[in-house]
C-alpha cells in the first residue's frame, strides 16, 4: 500500500524557508521596506492569504501554538483551513486565544487583546505598496521610496480633505514607520493602526502575489499619516458590543432579519468570548 | 568683471542619440533674473539643449554648472539622482508644452498647486489651501473651481495651473518648453502676459524653447538660434530679431507671416 504523506515542517522545502527567512532578516533590518522574494505556491490560491502562510511556514516551528484570524473571527472558513493545515504539516498545537499564541495569523485585524513581547503577528497583504492607485508605475513608486519622496500621499489625503472635509479612508490607513519608510498596513481598520506604533510583539508582512516581505520589529514608531489640522483620526463606536458588552473594541454590523435589522457585534470572536464569560462570571458572583 | 555670477553656465555642451549628437558644442550663460529664449526649427536640437540643462537628459559631453540658493557652484553632470530632485523640489520648475504632462488630471487644482508644497514638508491643510488659493488668483483661474480637475479646464487654463504649480514653491529657474503652442492666439497673448508679469514679479531666471519668434521678442531679453544642433547665433533678443547675423536667422525672420 502506498506510505501516508509526509511533509516537510511547515510545508515549504528548507531551501524555500532559507529564502524567505532571508527576507525576513532584510525586512526586520530596515523597518518598513518592501524585500522582494521568490514567492512560491501553496496549496491555496493567491489573494487568499499565500503572502502569509508562506511567512508564518518560514518561522513556524513544532513548540509553536499557533492562532490564525480572519476579519478578526477564528471560525471563518480561511482561518479554520490555514489552523488545520499548519496541524497537519508543522504539527504545531493551535489556540484561538492570543495571549497563548505565539504566533497569530491574520488578515485585516490585530486581536484585542494587546500582544506581548515575544510574540509574532504575521499579516496577510493583498497590495503591499501604498503609493500604487496613486502612482502605478512600480520603478517609479521604488523611486519615490529611495528618495523618501512622500509629496503624493499627502496629495491623496489633500483631496480626501477637500472633497468629504475628512480623511475618507478607513482601512489600509498609510503610515510612516521608523520615521523613514512609507507603509501598507494591509487593510486592517484604520481602528487598529494606532496598536502598530511601539508594539512589542514582532510584526511580519507577506504578499504573495505581489512578492514582497516587510516587517515592523518590536517597539519600531508607526505613524498614521496625517495633517497637523487634521489628524489621523481612528475609528471610534459610540456603542459595546451586543453580545459582550466591551465597549472600544472593533465592531461588526451582523444583519438579523430582512426588516432592517442588525445588530454590532466584536469581530475579534477570542475577545468577545473571554469577555462574555468574564460578564457571566461577574454576574453569579454577585447573585 | 563685478556682478552677479551666472545661474547657469554651459560650456560645450553635448548630448548624443546612439551616434548621432541632439546638440553640440553649445556655450551660454544664463544670469538670475534673465529670461533666454531658444529658438529654431524642429529637430534642430533645441528641446534636447533643455533637456541636457534640466537633467532630463543626461550630458555626453562638456559641463553644465548650477549656482545654487546657498551660493554653491554644482556641476550638473555629476550630480547624484538624489541631489538632481532636490534641485526640482526647491530650486527648478518646469512647464511642458502639453499641461497634462505636467499635471496630475485626476487630482484637483488645489491638490495640484499644494503637491510640491507637501513634497517639501508642508503639513498644514489649511495652510497649503490658502497658498494653492492665493496661487490660482495669480495665475487668473476662479478661486471656486480650487477643487476641480484640470479635466474639467480648458487649454490656456491648464496651461496657467500649472505654471502656479511649478511656481508655488518659489524656484530660481524654471524651465519651459513652447509653453504657448497649442493655444489660441487670444489666450497665447494672455498667458504670456501673465508670464511676464510672474518673472518680472519673482525675479525668475527661465529657459523658454520656442519656435515662435513673437514669443521670443515679448518675453525674453536674450536669445539663441539653434540649427542642427548648435548654437548659430545668440545675442540680446531685440538685436538677433532686428538685425539678424547668420543666413538661417535672417531666413527664419523673414519668413515671420505679417498680419
Amino acid at each position: 500500500m502506498n506510505e501516508p504523506i509526509t511533509y516537510n515542517t511547515g510545508y515549504l522545502d528548507e531551501q524555500t524557508k532559507r529564502m524567505i527567512r532571508r527576507a525576513l532578516l532584510k525586512a526586520v533590518a530596515v523597518p518598513g521596506f518592501q524585500v522582494p522574494f521568490a514567492s512560491r505556491e501553496v496549496p491555496m490560491p493567491r489573494g487568499w492569504g499565500t503572502g502569509g502562510v508562506q511567512v508564518t511556514a518560514a518561522v513556524i516551528g513544532e513548540d509553536d501554538v499557533l492562532k490564525v484570524i480572519d476579519q478578526g473571527a477564528d471560525d471563518t472558513t480561511n482561518a479554520v483551513s490555514i489552523r488545520s493545515f499548519f496541524a497537519t504539516v508543522a504539527r504545531v498545537r493551535t489556540t484561538t486565544r492570543t495571549d497563548e499564541a505565539t504566533l497569530v495569523q491574520t488578515r485585516h485585524r490585530i486581536p484585542e487583546t494587546p500582544l506581548a513581547a515575544g510574540q509574532i503577528i504575521v499579516y496577510q497583504v493583498p497590495v503591499p505598496e501604498p503609493l500604487r492607485f496613486l502612482e502605478p508605475r512600480e520603478t517609479e513608486t521604488r523611486r519615490l521610496h529611495a528618495l523618501e519622496d512622500y509629496g503624493l500621499m499627502y496629495v491623496k489625503l489633500y483631496e480626501d480633505i477637500a472633497r468629504y472635509g475628512h480623511i475618507a479612508k478607513t482601512y489600509d490607513y498609510p503610515v510612516l514607520v521608523n520615521g523613514r519608510y512609507l507603509m501598507a498596513p494591509s487593510p486592517i481598520p484604520s481602528f487598529d493602526n494606532p496598536k502598530m506604533h511601539d508594539n512589542p510583539a514582532l510584526q511580519l508582512f507577506g504578499a504573495g502575489r505581489e512578492k514582497r516581505i516587510y516587517a515592523v520589529p518590536p517597539h519600531t514608531s508607526v505613524e498614521s499619516l496625517g495633517f497637523e489640522d487634521h489628524p489621523f483620526e481612528p475609528q471610534r463606536f459610540d456603542r459595546p458590543c451586543e453580545i459582550c458588552g466591551s465597549s472600544g473594541v472593533y465592531l461588526d454590523e451582523v444583519i438579523t432579519d430582512d426588516a432592517g435589522g442588525a445588530v454590532f457585534v466584536c469581530s475579534d470572536t477570542d475577545h468577545c468570548e473571554r469577555a462574555s464569560l468574564a460578564g457571566a462570571e461577574d454576574e453569579e458572583a454577585r447573585a | 568683471m563685478s556682478g552677479p555670477a551666472p545661474l547657469l553656465q554651459v560650456r560645450g555642451a553635448g548630448h548624443r542619440y546612439g551616434d548621432r549628437f541632439g546638440c553640440r558644442d553649445v556655450d551660454l550663460d544664463l544670469w538670475p533674473g534673465e529670461v533666454l529664449a531658444v529658438v529654431g526649427e524642429s529637430g534642430s536640437g533645441k528641446s534636447t539643449l533643455l533637456g541636457v540643462l534640466a537633467q532630463r537628459l543626461d550630458l555626453t559631453e562638456g559641463s553644465v554648472r548650477y549656482r545654487t540658493a546657498e551660493d554653491e557652484v554644482l556641476e550638473l553632470g555629476e550630480l547624484s539622482e538624489s541631489a538632481v530632485r532636490r534641485l526640482w523640489r526647491s530650486e527648478w520648475g518646469f512647464v511642458h508644452q502639453d499641461a497634462a504632462d505636467g499635471l496630475r488630471m485626476h487630482v484637483s487644482a488645489g491638490g495640484n498647486v499644494g503637491e510640491p508644497l507637501m513634497t517639501n514638508g508642508w503639513r498644514n491643510y489649511g495652510e497649503i489651501r490658502a497658498v494653492a488659493s492665493e496661487w490660482l488668483r495669480r495665475v487668473e483661474i476662479p478661486e471656486d473651481r480650487i477643487d476641480d480637475h484640470p479635466t474639467t479646464f480648458s487649454g490656456g487654463m491648464r496651461q496657467r495651473l500649472q505654471i502656479a504649480r511649478n511656481l508655488v514653491v518659489s524656484p530660481r529657474l524654471v524651465f519651459m518648453d513652447e509653453p504657448t503652442s497649442g493655444l489660441d492666439v487670444s489666450v497665447q497673448a494672455r498667458l504670456l502676459d501673465l508670464l511676464r508679469t510672474l518673472v518680472h514679479e519673482f525675479g525668475l531666471a527661465v529657459v523658454i524653447v520656442t519656435h515662435d519668434l513673437a514669443v521670443a521678442r515679448l518675453i525674453s531679453h536674450r536669445t539663441v538660434v539653434m540649427k542642427g544642433g548648435r548654437v548659430i547665433e545668440s545675442g540680446l533678443t531685440d538685436r538677433v530679431l532686428d538685425d539678424p547675423h547668420a543666413p538661417y536667422t535672417q531666413l527664419l525672420v523673414s519668413s515671420i507671416l505679417q498680419g
